[in-house]
């Protein structure tokens, strides 16, 4: 087995040893069950969250250098962040797109606007050759100037209401901004090196970048202003006598959507390590503030001018979906609750944000219990926000698998770290009742019930650790105990990504999902939503038990807000 | 070799792990596999054909990975053993044919190559990864397309 010290070379911190904390610090097999990790909530270390405070911090410079949109919303732009040390630019192609072609999935060939994010400021002839691929977007190529790609689609509610109100002289109603959220939605934002763009080794070690998905939240953030931009330009063209501009309060209320399916939840399980960096720093981040042994007046106001938010925060969270109806009903429930418990809670007391947590787990649900835990981060900046620095990993070398390993130490590792996977029925047909698969189309990943559809268990993607420990676990009892692992694989070479996997997981508890991802009541939004939760991502709305709409910025500082001093951080919770 | 296909360092290693388990290689088999042609290409070295002819030779890539796992009794029997001892102990110098690591770089007929995250190859040698990396896809279906992605409500509002 490796040593902690091995394990630096292969993007492991042990972090997971810090003196005071690890008696409040919540294990592995409570956190990472698919039901509490569909329950989580955006926080303090949340990717766009380190972003916006970077931003800050660093006084970033925001300048739009091109705007050239006809009025049929046909044209481009440039929107430019400049860091201390380069600029990178956003480039945007808007479209004329007709509503039937409008599709937020991912076969969709054409769309409302597309973009790329430049590392450094475009030249023309840069322009001309990414308008020949950006706007086909996965039938494109990109260069290692490009570092991500991204498109996005107008909302049908929301898109002509505020036009006319822009174009007429009216401000649009508030309520209905915020029951919708956005103008615009992203469908997709590709980074990492896909369709030919840089690979994430060129940007990692820039400080800016080397937090998860820091260019995404770029990205995201320029198309919101950019979206802004459009539609009051577009309403000053279609009225240019009687148009106004949004309304600087209302404005903010505008974050940028996101639709996002399958295509996420194989990360969660193709990335252990990168994982395991991201629940670990935010349970260390938890485990810090209970271990505060006593709150200060600022910090207790802090955190109830928060928790005052969250009850038009829920008004604004709209869903058709049964099962997201049903928790947002029991999640007010437990915003009352909490509300109620506040008015005697005596924050006089040591450790009383631990005392708080205590009473969350025995009264308010699985979703209240992770909104509290996000809340109480927030007045404790000076603590936790070191940890978002920790969140990153280098995946590019493959873990190492000791080969003099005996076959006896490989079983009692699996018996110790994978028990709830050797506990399964894999007998029962609800067991393995789902396959993952790739299809043709567009590459996307999809789930299939494999015994309707027998020929996908050709097609399997390993993405199922459960089941194939469990495999792996039954041919290891085979052969003599004292045999090595490296001849085991050698005869059984099907075992091998489900062993390596084993052994990197068992270093680090946070990697591995504690529950069966075939099995028939598997609710894959429960992945899409710990991921998008880690992103920065609000008001979730589950469309299917596939694919889920969010909001990511909603109530955050546009880029001249934030350059000229707008609290990048006090605006969470927004409804 | 013409410079025809340009791809992200990582796109080609998905593309050559798609490639592994598309000609019937085991998935952890695929994976060290990838790792070692990605490899390569990282220094500019094209040992594409090479990778590729060994595809069809599963045993060959489970030989490959047990000198990884049990590295004490390496020889180097082939250009791709190279990457499998710098793997396994990249501070030790070794040499094979015209390749040569020195430690911290590689050297090719003396010329100390380039680190780069890019990997050129021939369409050719685009078009076969591909063909074999196909077999991993499922065809599209109209059920799969409905029930397998989840459609669910419009996704049109």
């Amino acid at each position: 087995m490796c040593n902690p010290d091995k394990l630096l070379n292969y993007g492991v911190r042990p972090i997971n040893r810090i003196v005071g904390i690890s008696d409040l610090k919540r294990s592995a097999e409570k956190v990472m069950r698919l039901d509490r990790m569909g329950s989580m909530h955006q926080s303090r270390l949340s990717f766009l969250r380190q972003f916006l405070r970077r931003a800050s911090n660093e006084n970033w410079k925001f300048n739009r250098d091109l705007f050239e949109i006809n009025a049929n919303g046909v044209g481009r732009a440039l929107y430019r962040l400049s860091t201390p040390l380069r600029d990178y630019t956003l480039i945007c192609f808007s479209h004329d797109l007709p509503d039937e072609k409008r599709s937020d999935r991912v076969i969709a060939s054409a769309w409302d606007a597309t973009f790329t994010l430049y590392d450094g400021r475009p030249t023309l002839d840069d322009l001309e050759r990414l308008e020949k691929h950006v706007p086909y977007q996965e039938e494109g190529r990109l260069t290692q100037n490009e570092l991500c790609l991204s498109r996005a689609n107008r909302s049908v509610r929301l898109w002509d209401y505020v036009l006319n109100c822009l174009s007429n002289g009216n401000q649009p109603d508030l309520d209905r901004v915020r029951d919708v959220g956005y103008l615009m939605r992203t469908t997709a934002v590709y980074g990492s090196g896909k369709f030919g763009s840089a690979d994430r080794r060129v940007v990692e070690n820039r400080e800016e970048a080397n937090s998860p998905f820091q260019l995404e939240m770029m990205t995201v953030y320029l198309i919101r202003t950019f979206v802004m931009d459009l539609i009051e330009h577009l309403a000053k063209i279609k009225n240019p006598d009687t148009a106004v501009k949004l309304d600087s309060f209302i404005r903010r209320s505008f974050g940028v959507g996101n639709s996002t399916g399958l295509g996420m939840a194989p990360f969660l399980v193709n990335h252990p390590r990168l994982i395991h960096n991201w629940f670990e720093a935010k349970e260390n981040a938890i485990a810090t503030v209970k271990n505060v042994q006593s709150a200060t007046q600022a910090e207790v106001s802090k955190f109830k001018e928060l928790v005052s938010r969250l009850k038009p925060h829920l008004k604004a969270w709209q869903s058709e979906h049964p099962i997201q109806i049903e928790k947002n009903l029991v999640l007010g429930q437990d915003i009352k609750k909490l509300e109620s418990k506040l008015k005697d809670f005596s924050f006089g007391i040591h450790f009383p944000w631990k005392l708080l947590c205590d009473w969350s787990e025995t009264e308010l649900s699985i979703d209240g219990q992770e909104m509290l835990n996000s809340l109480i981060l927030e007045p404790y900046g000076c603590l936790v926000d070191n940890f978002g620095d920790q969140m990153s990993c280098d995946e590019a070398t493959l873990f190492p698998i000791d080969g003099e390993m005996t076959i006896a130490n490989v079983k009692s590792t699996i018996e110790k770290y994978y028990s709830w996977a050797l506990e399964i029925d894999w007998l029962d047909p609800s067991s393995d009742a789902r396959a993952w698969y790739t299809s043709e189309e567009k590459l996307e990943p999809r789930l299939g019930e494999r015994y309707e559809m027998p020929e996908l268990n050709d097609y399997e993607q390993a993405l199922q650790p459960g089941r194939d420990v469990a495999r792996a676990y039954k041919d290891l009892c085979e052969p003599e105990p004292t045999n090595t692992l490296a001849n085991f694989l050698k005869t059984h070479p099907e075992h091998r990504h489900i062993i390596r996997r084993c052994l990197t997981c068992s270093e680090l508890p946070f990697s591995e999902i504690r529950d069966n991802t075939i099995d028939s009541s598997m609710l894959p939004i429960d992945m899409l939503r710990a991921k998008l939760s880690f992103f920065g991502a609000c008001h979730f709305d589950p469309r299917s038990d596939r694919w889920v709409r969010i909001n990511m910025f909603k109530g955050a500082p546009f880029p001249d807000e934030l350059s000229s001093g707008s609290d990048p951080e006090n605006w969470i919770w927004a409804p | 070799m013409r410079k025809e296909i340009e791809l992200s360092l990582n796109e080609y290693e998905t593309l050559l792990n798609k490639a592994a388990v598309g000609s019937g290689l085991p998935w952890g088999v695929a994976e060290d596999a990838a790792a070692c042609g990605a490899w390569f290409m990282s220094f500019g070295v094209n040992e594409l054909d090479t990778w590729i002819a060994h595809l069809n030779d599963n045993s060959f890539w489970i030989d490959y990975c047990k000198k990884i796992d049990q590295p004490n009794n390496n020889e180097l029997d082939n250009v791709f053993d190279l990457a499998a001892s710098v793997y396994v102990s990249p501070d030790t110098m070794v040499k094979l044919n015209k390749y040569e690591w020195n430690g911290q770089a590689l050297i090719v007929d003396g010329e100390t190559q380039i680190p780069s995250f890019r990997a050129c190859l021939s369409e050719q040698q685009f078009k076969k990864l591909n063909e074999r990396a196909t077999n991993t896809y499922a065809p599209a279906t109209d059920e799969s397309r409905l029930s397998g992605a989840g459609a669910g409500l419009s996704d049109n509002d």
